[in-house]
């Protein structure tokens, strides 16, 4: 019940402010058109290159969504409404992680058909299990990053600090997530592949349960 | 009630609260005066749970605050000297969320009610961020009666407010002392805080100086400290 109104209140928030997936969005088709304007590859350089491409593109809007969304928890010190409310620190973590994933998957859809587009793609028609890697993917960079950004947040310099610890600490996760898009993009039979897939849902595991038991120490002042 | 047992709080290795301690009764009203820097506010957030003390004990109702689980901090109420909600939620959302997130679900109209009684209802959908600084301190004070609390925190009570909101939030606090709440304010106002609090609490030099019932002290004696 408390998971659901925190989650619910991030996603008012930005209903109402409009100030994550709007940047986003501009953020992440400014790097697409980038890529497809410099690069002015063939068909196959494309899709040899795409997931890594994709993959960076959902990390850098991914960044700044997280930036906003903790920014917004800044604004008038509104955090303190709910650090000081009944409840569990880790819960407040599990809601930032989640709420954090759906905006990312919201960005996603809005990005994906411009750089299918731009980039000349032909999509594998078992495009389900992509959506499977995506949510996989974005849960994990979510549960890294909502820690990072709970950690940057009452530091001078967050803005910087954020991207400085995120990306090292979420590279093995991207990692896995390009070859997993990889695989599926080359129409590779699962089993091939799912060492990778494993390897991300462990990643998500092993950062949500570390969220979940450390938030309450990294959010106080 | 609230059991504060050797509080030590630094910041960059430098001391702002040494050896902090005192107990809440239910049904006090406690002033927490000082001179600007002294602590007041890190004193109140550390009790509210918002940062963490480097040393020290606090009991709420024999519960370790820092320890025990978040519900054992129900019906303990921070405001603080900050606004304390969201800029781009409308008043309604907010309130709504605040009450939800400490567990009270209250009906639209409740809500509307007590922001009608601060002159506030004509506004409530508008997003905070446009509200003037007593506007948004009026909310607190809806804040605070919406939800149910057994100890309130609340940091600078009278901040920004003109004269018609110092009589709405007056109003309320003769409500809840009628009620008997238990209350801790850090404020400026020696002279409000002798006519209204029932003990009055004074930091200087990162510890208590002194912790008496108001009607035991001279306020010259406060003045000339506050000075």
């Amino acid at each position: 019940m408390m998971f659901y109104t925190l989650v619910r209140k991030d996603l008012l928030l930005e209903f109402r402010a409009k100030e994550i997936i709007i940047p986003m969005f501009a953020f992440g088709l400014a790097i697409i058109m980038i890529f497809a304007l410099s690069f002015n590859a063939s068909q196959a350089i494309n899709h040899a290159f795409s997931p890594g491409l994709l993959w960076i593109i959902i990390l850098f809007i991914s960044s700044l969504g997280l930036n906003r969304m903790f920014v917004l928890e800044k604004e008038f010190d509104a955090f303190t409404l709910t650090l000081a409310a009944p409840v569990d620190r880790g819960i407040i973590f599990l809601s930032k992680a989640i709420s954090g994933t759906i905006l990312l998957l919201i960005a996603e859809i809005l990005i994906i058909p411009p750089f299918i587009i731009f980039m000349n793609l032909t999509i594998p028609s078992d495009w389900h299990i992509m959506v499977l890697i995506l949510l996989i993917g974005d849960l994990g960079i979510m549960s890294i990053g909502a820690i990072v950004s709970g950690l940057s947040m009452r530091a001078k310099l967050s803005e910087m600090l954020l991207p400085i610890l995120f990306f090292p600490l979420v590279s093995p996760h991207i990692i896995a997530c390009v070859k997993s898009t990889n695989y599926w993009f080359k129409g590779l039979s699962f089993i091939n592949w799912q060492f990778w897939i494993f390897l991300m849902i462990s990643f998500v595991l092993v950062f949500f349960l570390l969220g979940f038991m450390i938030f309450e120490y990294i959010t106080e002042e | 009630m609230y059991t504060i047992n050797n509080i030590y709080k630094s910041f960059y290795h430098r001391a702002i609260l040494e050896d902090i301690s005192f107990k809440v009764n239910q049904g006090d009203m406690i002033a927490l005066l000082g001179k600007n820097g002294i602590g007041k506010s890190t004193l109140l957030r550390i009790l509210g749970k918002i940062s963490q003390p480097d040393k020290g004990t606090i009991l709420y109702n024999d519960a370790n605050i820092y320890k025990e689980k978040a519900i054992a901090r129900k019906g303990i109420l921070y405001l603080g000297h900050d606004v304390g909600l969201y800029p781009s939620l409308s008043a309604l959302d907010n309130l709504k969320f605040a009450c939800a997130i400490h567990g009270k679900k209250n009906k639209d109209s409740s809500i509307i009610s007590t922001l009608n009684q601060l002159g506030l209802s004509n506004r409530m959908n508008d997003q905070i961020q446009i509200f003037s600084k007593g506007m948004l301190q009026s909310l607190k004070y809806a804040l605070a009666d919406l939800i149910e609390w057994n100890i309130l925190f609340f940091d600078e009570p009278f901040s920004y407010l003109d004269l018609k909101g110092r009589k709405s939030a007056q109003d309320y606090i003769d409500k809840w002392i009628e009620n008997s709440k238990t209350m801790i304010f850090a404020t400026h106002d020696a002279q409000w805080s002798l006519l209204y609090c029932s003990r009055l609490l004074l930091l200087d030099n990162r510890k208590i100086l002194f912790d008496q019932k108001t009607n035991d002290i001279d306020i010259n004696k406060i003045v000339k400290i506050l000075r």
